[in-house]
């Protein structure tokens, strides 16, 4: 440490105490940034295991995904998609005014950022209770009629389990942002420290990333 | 930092907003080529255009968006790490999944305890009928019947010399129990006791009717079905009969029920005391069945449910005590056992009834 070894080490311009096993505000941020890497990849592999299953049902089933992928409206699908991709943009734009010290700015970032994620949901709920009436369902809950190739419950099983896992992290996401965004308007951080801030980012780009796949796996089967 | 300026200076990463835009807008359009693009049909190559697409999109958000262009080496590593597991993940299960040889279900019937039945709407489409059907029935004969009413329908195959009555030879144009589809039908279902013909219920309705049909081409004499016959069938006038189909097995039940019929025993079998007279005689019309030695054989090909039939010192303890006596001896063996697959066999003189008698009471002690 430099000068100020006995004093506790607190971030200039905020009240965040840097943990003593720390050499620094960046070997901290440094340290919470590779966690965070860590979880992502344990994220993309617990995605993983549902995606190797698609991979493996659609190449024995073509002709059912293909049929049952136009049941799914892909411009509520596409819809979405924006509404996600520009979520990731505000929360990135929110990330770059915490650095250039913009607390308001940062805040309405925020603000949009939490709207994209409301409409995702709201539009998942719309298209979810259609399928509910309609008996789009999981394995032995479809009860749609009408269909030509056998098996359709099995698309719908890995359309829910994906898109819901996903929905999951959405809102877990929301509660996230919220917290982060509570804690921006109260000044907890500042272009020294926004830890909490980036991670979350980190976390809100992973959820836009795994939908970037999942639109064209569910809704676009060609 | 300012109070780091004696270690390495380290300086986050601020990465100008236009860049932002400008991949914002470069995603949007990726998304609107990428729902143009599921319009069109490229074959097998949808899924790569669509993968690539994603990917590429997906490559922004990770290096701009997450920054992780501007982050450290290590973190790069380790998050591209996951996706380089996750291909191997899905080139070795694809590698197992898709290369295993296709295994054909096999039919069983599980009947006893499936709820599935054929109402008399299948049915009454099964007994009309089909060029299709009758090709099968011929395969199906070839495999169930051929054996005593002959390759040709002609009651001359291999095991008819030891029936009595003879097996029906299709090309008389004698039917006992009627000839026209629902009659034979019935035949085939519940057997003639007191014959070799024995139930073959076990066989699927639509087998049944392939059967049907092929055998009633055989012959000169093919009436069509009378109101009397469909009422007696259940067919006509709101009877509900229904009608045990069989259902195609998983693999795991079929394989389960295998290893059970494996548990029964064929030993090596040799001719018991091949010098006494009934040996001959028990090796030629009865071995065939009831092994050499009459121990059992596999004989699931002649409809024999269970398929194999013992004479065994314990069977006739329990309740074969007529074997010790020629007189009932000879009534049941030339009766045959009706429903059974036990045939009825009367071609045996005097001397050969009690040769015969002899060796199969010698066979039953150990």
């Amino acid at each position: 440490m430099s000068s100020d070894e006995h004093k506790p080490h607190v971030v200039e311009g905020t009240n965040h105490v840097i943990p003593h096993h720390f050499q620094s505000a960046f070997h901290e941020f440094d340290a919470s940034k590779f966690g965070m890497w860590l979880f992502l990849v344990t994220e993309v592999l617990t995605f993983g295991v549902l995606f190797v299953a698609y991979v493996m049902f659609r190449a024995l089933n073509p002709e059912m995904f293909h049929e049952a992928s136009l049941h799914l409206n892909k411009w509520l699908g596409g819809l979405n998609t924006i509404v996600l991709l520009l979520s990731s943009l505000t929360m990135a734009k929110a990330v770059g005014y915490v650095q250039r010290n913009n607390r308001k700015r940062a805040v309405q970032m925020l603000w949009i950022t939490l709207a994209c994620a409301a409409t995702f949901m709201v539009v998942k709920y719309f298209e979810y209770s259609h399928k509910f009436h309609e008996g789009l369902l999981t394995a032995k809950y479809f009860t749609f009629k009408g269909f030509e190739s056998a098996n359709p419950g099995l698309f719908f099983s890995l359309y829910f389990m994906m898109t819901g896992l996903h929905g999951i992290h959405v809102t877990i996401g929301m509660g996230i942002i919220a917290w982060v965004l509570w804690r921006t308007r109260r000044g907890d951080f500042n272009e020294n420290y926004f830890t909490p801030v980036e991670l979350t980012a980190l976390f809100w780009h992973l959820v836009d990333l795994i939908w970037i796949y999942l639109f064209p796996l569910l809704y676009l089967i060609g | 930092m300012s109070d780091n300026h004696n270690h390495d200076e380290h300086k986050h990463h601020v990465t100008p907003f236009p860049l932002y835009h400008k991949v914002f807008a470069g995603l949007i359009g990726l998304t609107i080529l990428t729902v143009v693009t599921s319009l069109f049909d490229f074959g097998m190559f949808n899924m790569v255009v669509a993968m690539g697409i994603a990917t590429l999109k997906a490559g922004l958000v990770i290096a701009i968006f997450m920054q992780l262009k501007y982050d450290n080496l290590f973190n790069k590593v380790t998050f591209l790490c996951s996706f380089v597991f996750l291909a191997i993940f899905i080139i070795i299960t694809a590698s197992d999944l898709l290369f295993r040889p296709n295994v054909a279900p096999l039919q069983i019937d599980t009947s006893a305890n499936a709820a599935a039945v054929a109402g008399p709407d299948v049915l009454n489409k099964l007994r009309i009928s089909t060029p299709d059907q009758i090709a099968k029935g011929k395969t199906l004969y070839a495999v169930q019947c051929a054996t005593c009413h002959g390759a040709n329908g002609q009651g001359d195959g291999a095991a008819a010399a030891a029936l009595n009555p003879k097996p029906r030879d299709f090309t008389s144009g004698i039917w006992k129990f009627g000839a026209s589809p629902t009659r034979v039908f019935t035949t085939i279902t519940k057997g003639s006791p007191g014959t070799g013909m024995a139930a073959y219920a076990g066989l699927s309705a639509e087998d049944r009717y392939a059967l049907v049909h092929y055998v009633r081409s055989l012959s000169p004499k093919t009436p069509a079905d009378t109101d009397e016959d469909l009422k007696a069938a259940g067919l006509l006038g709101g009877s509900s009969v229904v009608e045990k189909v069989q259902q195609t097995a998983h693999i795991d039940v079929v394989l389960e029920n295998m290893a059970e019929r494996d548990q029964v025993p064929f030993p090596e079998q040799e001719v018991r005391s091949p010098n006494h007279p009934g040996a001959k005689i028990f090796s030629q019309q009865c071995a065939q069945c009831h092994g050499l030695s009459a121990m059992g054989a596999p004989v699931v090909n002649i409809g024999l449910n269970p398929p194999v039939q013992f004479i065994s010192k314990s069977w006739v303890d329990a309740q074969g005590s007529w074997v010790g006596d020629r007189g009932a001896f000879v009534n049941v063996v030339s009766h045959g056992f009706p429903g059974s697959g036990m045939p009825g066999m009367s071609n045996f003189s005097n001397q050969e009834w009690s040769d015969l008698h002899a060796y199969v009471k010698l066979l039953t002690t150990k």
